[in-house]
């Protein structure tokens, strides 16, 4: 392949690097703005952002590669970056670099320039130096690395059109980039061996000074290469020459950080003892072995109280939009076709309306954990939470997957995508679902407050939600026991330095989220709404027993008389799947009596006991449709979905059985 | 009376310690990994932060991480004396 650099080419194609928590995603928004495209990597679940933007005359093509910390083949996200580097040849390589973590951001630097020297350093968060006692000096270290950096301090979007300018100047050679090389000392001549053992084999377009470099690292994927690409007398030759060297991935990274302390110490200054920090006297506290759990407690209590709080409000005027344009609906077909308003107004309405009642709640509760997130305090919470994620075999970091969970299941096994293995995003994908999602919560809300007095309301929601948490512990221990066996994946996790949210950031945690929730309310549930409008209406003018909807309750009557429910309420469960807030709606069409509330009606049609039973079985029983497709295009396999679908349901049959008749036997029922 | 041996795992540093790193008693996953963190033979840490269970929080390469105990408890250690103490 040609190598040689597009002169006359107006289109430069640049790619993203850096670890992760660095503002790349910061920067890669500021650049292409709302020019960008989000899917997946081809056959992984790991995100692929394409974005361009225009310089001058040029177009610059700029795709954000998944944060790793390193360029080994640990994870799905480590391979696609390296591979992307290798094979898509990217005209630029941006290493984007948190400046107070610059020693250990270094490493990629010093990795990406393993494999190419068309390189452009990006200092973000210049604003953070001085903290951590740090004097960058950005031209000298240009000068130590051989290749164009940049000071940025994304989050105010300052450096951004520097940033462009250097990666122009190096894709057209108006600067020429000679990186300082990396000397691997002791192992220099072990891959010098190596060197030549493979040259002029073909490595599937790695260069052969890395496949060396690889090899002595030990690298999975290089080893699976060597395995196609090189015949059995040379890798017996290359083996041969890696088995007199025992210690390769150490004497490899000991050479890339000797490197790194060669270019710092030409470009800053630092002091010879870590100053004391803002982060560290907070740290003291929320880490501290005693206060840490309580104050983690406290945050997300007073999160999810604030959520409830602010967002009722606005969910009530949302709610009296919606029974006002179905009344003006009504009114303004009232000369139309009869099915057309029943549709819109008994359908299509209180469906998509009764979900989009939540939506206050949900931006309002991501905006939280949007917060939480941004400060660096999540990472903290991540800490906390380790000992007691470990009870159901995982480990602190699937914390936050499981507190999005609260808001919407959706992104919240959307945001497994952080954990390492396999076996631990299954496992966390799997417990999710066992987490009361916001609709869910408005359900069992609506029932506590119709049949508990306001005194006990508070009490039973908190056994609610602890009774949930419960359940995830113990289908976490259960699932790792039998079905997800395994050593557990190390936890390794940066604690970055404590900063101020930026709005931008809270944007982009909470767009993204909502989006995911809003694409669910336009096309799954405006669909079932309007099945469940036929469903009932039809055969047209029989009353609502005898309708289809009416039928399948006589259908589920007897598995739902085993826990004390009636027809309506198990043609609720089902209809709840399609979106748990369907239940309500479907249960204010099947109770509805003139002159009588939907509680009412409930509180007349139920006991306590059974109303209880609902509670429960509704809080735990299958994962919404939605979030079943999402269980499958994340977990790439129908058994595991048909296992996240099942046992979720069985839990909550038994569950409800043991409430009924322990109950019954009682005299409570 | 035989002397304790010098080496422990980092696991059993206390907070406020400084100690070098000797070895990674891991495979080549976890070596590489760590490496990625700036954690190899050498590399000097500070434990800010073990509470006897749960993980460790240490400083190494000025980045602060949070350590799983199990793999704290691979990596072998010298503590390094405090200059200026005895």
């Amino acid at each position: 392949m040609n190598s040689g650099r597009p002169t006359a080419a107006k289109t430069i194609r640049v790619a993203l690097a850096g670890n992760p928590n660095v503002g790349k995603s910061t920067i890669f928004n500021i650049l292409t703005g709302l020019h960008q495209h989000v899917g997946n990597w081809p056959g992984k679940t790991v995100e692929k952002k394409e974005g361009t933007c225009r310089l001058d005359d040029y177009t610059l093509e700029c795709v954000d590669l998944p944060g790793t910390y390193s360029l080994t083949a640990h994870s799905a996200e480590e391979v696609v970056a390296r591979d992307y580097i290798v094979q898509e040849r990217p005209d630029v390589v941006v290493v984007i670099v948190d400046v107070s973590s610059i020693e250990r951001n270094f490493y990629l630097v010093a990795q990406v320039l393993e494999l190419t020297d068309r390189v452009v350093i990006a200092l973000n968060m210049m604003d953070l130096a001085g903290v951590k006692g740090y004097r960058i000096f950005p031209e000298r270290l240009q000068v130590a690395l051989g290749v164009p950096v940049v000071p940025m301090v994304a989050r105010r979007a300052e450096g951004c059109r520097e940033l462009l300018q250097a990666i122009v100047e190096v894709a057209t050679g108006q600067r020429v980039t000679s990186p300082r090389p990396i000397h691997y000392r002791r192992a220099e001549s072990t891959l010098a061996a190596l060197r030549e053992v493979l040259a002029g084999r073909a490595l599937a377009g790695y260069p052969p000074e890395w496949v060396a470099l690889k090899m002595l690292e030990g690298d999975e994927e290089i080893e699976r290469l060597e395995e196609r690409a090189l015949d059995a007398e040379t890798r017996e030759r290359a083996h041969q020459i890696l088995r007199q060297h025992e210690r390769g991935p150490a004497v490899v990274a000991d050479a890339r950080y000797a490197w790194i302390e060669e270019v710092l110490n030409a470009g800053m200054e630092r002091p010879a003892r870590s100053v004391i920090t803002f982060t560290d006297r907070i740290d003291h506290v929320v880490t501290h072995r005693f206060l840490g759990l309580p104050i983690l407690l406290g945050v997300f209590v007073a999160a999810f109280w604030l959520t409830f709080k602010a967002s009722f409000p606005l969910s009530h005027v949302l709610d009296a939009s919606f029974a006002r344009l179905g009344e003006w609906t009504a009114n303004a077909l009232a000369a139309g076709p009869t099915w057309l308003a029943s549709l819109l107004t008994e359908g299509v309405i209180p469906g998509v309306g009764g979900v989009l009642t939540f939506l206050p709640i949900i931006l309002i509760f991501f905006l939280f954990l949007g917060v939480l997130e941004d400060s660096g305090y999540m990472a903290r919470a991540a800490f906390v939470m380790d000992r007691i994620m470990h009870a159901m075999g995982l480990h602190g970091k699937a914390f936050l997957s499981l507190l999005v969970g609260y808001g919407c299941n959706v992104p919240g096994i959307m945001a497994t995508r952080i954990l390492e293995t396999e076996r631990d995003r299954l496992l966390a994908i799997l417990v999710n679902p066992l987490i009361p999602c916001a609709a869910r919560i408005g359900v069992v809300a609506f029932f506590v407050g119709a049949f508990f007095p306001p005194g006990l309301r508070t009490p039973v929601m908190a056994s609610l939600y602890a009774l949930s948490l419960a359940m995830v512990i113990l289908a976490g221990f259960l699932l790792r026991q039998i079905a997800l066996r395994g050593e557990q994946a190390p936890f390794m996790m940066e604690l970055p330095l404590y900063r101020t949210p930026s709005l931008r950031n809270l944007a982009m945690f909470t767009g993204w989220r909502l989006l995911a929730f809003l694409k669910k309310a336009g096309t799954v549930i405006l669909g079932v709404s309007v099945l469940i409008w036929l469903l009932s209406s039809f055969p047209v003018g029989t009353d609502l027993p005898q309708t289809y909807l009416g039928r399948l309750g006589f259908w589920l009557e007897p598995a739902g008389r085993l826990l004390g429910l009636d027809w309506r309420t198990s043609v609720a469960l089902v209809t709840g799947f399609a979106a748990k807030e369907t239940s309500l709606a479907t249960l204010a069409v099947l109770y509805h009596a003139e002159g009588q509330s939907l509680a009412e009606a409930l509180r007349h049609a139920m006991t306590p006991l059974v109303a209880l039973v609902f509670i429960v079985v509704q809080l735990l029983y299958i994962p919404c449709l939605a979030t079943v497709a999402v269980m499958r295009s994340e977990t790439n396999s129908w058994k595991w979905t048909a296992l996240g679908v099942l046992y979720p349901l069985v839990l909550a049959g038994g569950l409800g059985l043991l409430i009924f008749h322990t109950g019954h036997a009682l005299g409570l029922g | 009376m035989i002397t304790p041996p010098a080496a422990i795992s980092l696991a059993q540093v206390s907070p406020g310690k400084r100690a070098r790193v000797e070895a990674v008693q891991g495979g080549r996953g976890l070596v590489t990994r760590l490496a990625a963190f700036g954690i190899i033979p050498g590399t000097v840490v500070t434990v800010l932060g073990n509470a006897g269970a749960g993980p460790v929080i240490l400083e190494a390469r000025g980045s602060r991480l949070a350590l799983g105990r199990g793999q704290a408890a691979r990596i072998v250690v010298q503590v390094v004396a405090e200059e200026g103490s005895a």
